[in-house]
């Protein structure tokens, strides 16, 4: 199967190298979306369906928190799991954004296999 | 009570801000660094800062020089062998560089606290200095070098 997803970065330098670490890493992916912040990713998702979305934190305009707490809002889109991709690997941060309904956690550096490990695992659960 | 990064010795501090660093190269940019110092043509440095806030505050600053960024960029982007990179390609991924080894190096001296990041900023070159009691790292590559600063400003 493959599968949907939206990369949401502000830099468009690590939106390119997270779609291409995703080819790298054989994940079976029909499209790849990008946004450069939450409030860019709402657009996105009201005209597209997606099975998964990748968002940083630190961004303009909506951060990856204010997105977080957007989604829950919605019946629809609080079921897509999200994977926060991030440099911030406190603890702290990590169980907040959980906390907003984060369904995974992956810290800036990674490898492709850490990648690919994570979105098969939420994809798993979420078709469990 | 939890440690924070003024807590550290500037030691710790500089093995921290090496390690983090040769991880996030060879992690996300395909590079490991030189063995030995390598002579190289001087040539356009590019210089970072990012400003932090948290337990306690500072600045993170990264000099590299452009035939280096112009490298990592090009491994970065997966650029194919000839291609060239523009010159916004090669600031943006150093900025996205700065971002990430910042980001490493604070999660490991504010690990039980939060801290929030700002964007990084590009400064001019001739700005370049390091504070006496700064935290300072050199990365020898094979066509440049990178250096880390990292300036605690106070303790919360």
């Amino acid at each position: 199967m493959a599968y949907r997803v939206l990369i949401v970065d502000d830099s468009p330098a690590m939106r390119k190298f997270i779609r291409r670490v995703i080819d790298i890493s054989g994940f079976d992916c029909s499209l790849q979306l990008e946004a450069s912040n939450g409030r860019e990713a709402l657009d996105v998702l009201s005209r597209e369906w997606v099975d998964l979305i990748l968002t940083d934190i630190n961004m303009p305009v909506m951060n990856g928190e204010q997105f977080l707490r957007e989604l829950e809002k919605d019946e629809a889109l609080r079921q897509v799991p999200v994977l926060v991709v991030s440099t911030d690997s406190t603890l702290q941060r990590v169980q907040q954004m959980l906390g907003l309904g984060a369904r995974g956690y992956v810290t800036k550096p990674f490898t492709p296999e850490m990648l690919r490990s994570q979105l098969e695992r939420l994809l798993e659960e979420t078709h469990a | 009570m939890p440690e924070n990064a003024a807590s550290f010795p500037k030691s710790q501090i500089e093995r921290i801000l090496a390690e983090s660093a040769v991880q996030v190269l060879e992690t996300m940019f395909f590079t490991l660094p030189a063995e030995e110092p390598v002579e190289f043509e001087p040539d356009q440095d590019i210089v970072t800062c990012i400003k932090f806030r948290g337990n306690p505050n500072g600045e993170f600053y990264h000099r590299i020089n452009r035939r280096a960024a112009a490298e990592l960029a090009a491994n970065f982007l997966g650029q194919d062998p000839g291609e060239e990179v523009t010159d916004e390609q090669i600031y943006s991924v150093t900025s996205e560089l700065t971002n990430v080894m910042a980001g490493a190096v604070l999660s490991c001296l504010e690990s039980d606290s939060l801290f929030e990041l700002d964007p990084p900023l590009s400064c001019p070159p001739d700005s370049w200095s390091v504070a006496p009691e700064a935290a300072f790292c050199r990365i020898e590559l094979e066509n440049g070098r990178i250096e880390l600063c990292l300036d605690i400003k106070q303790a919360a």
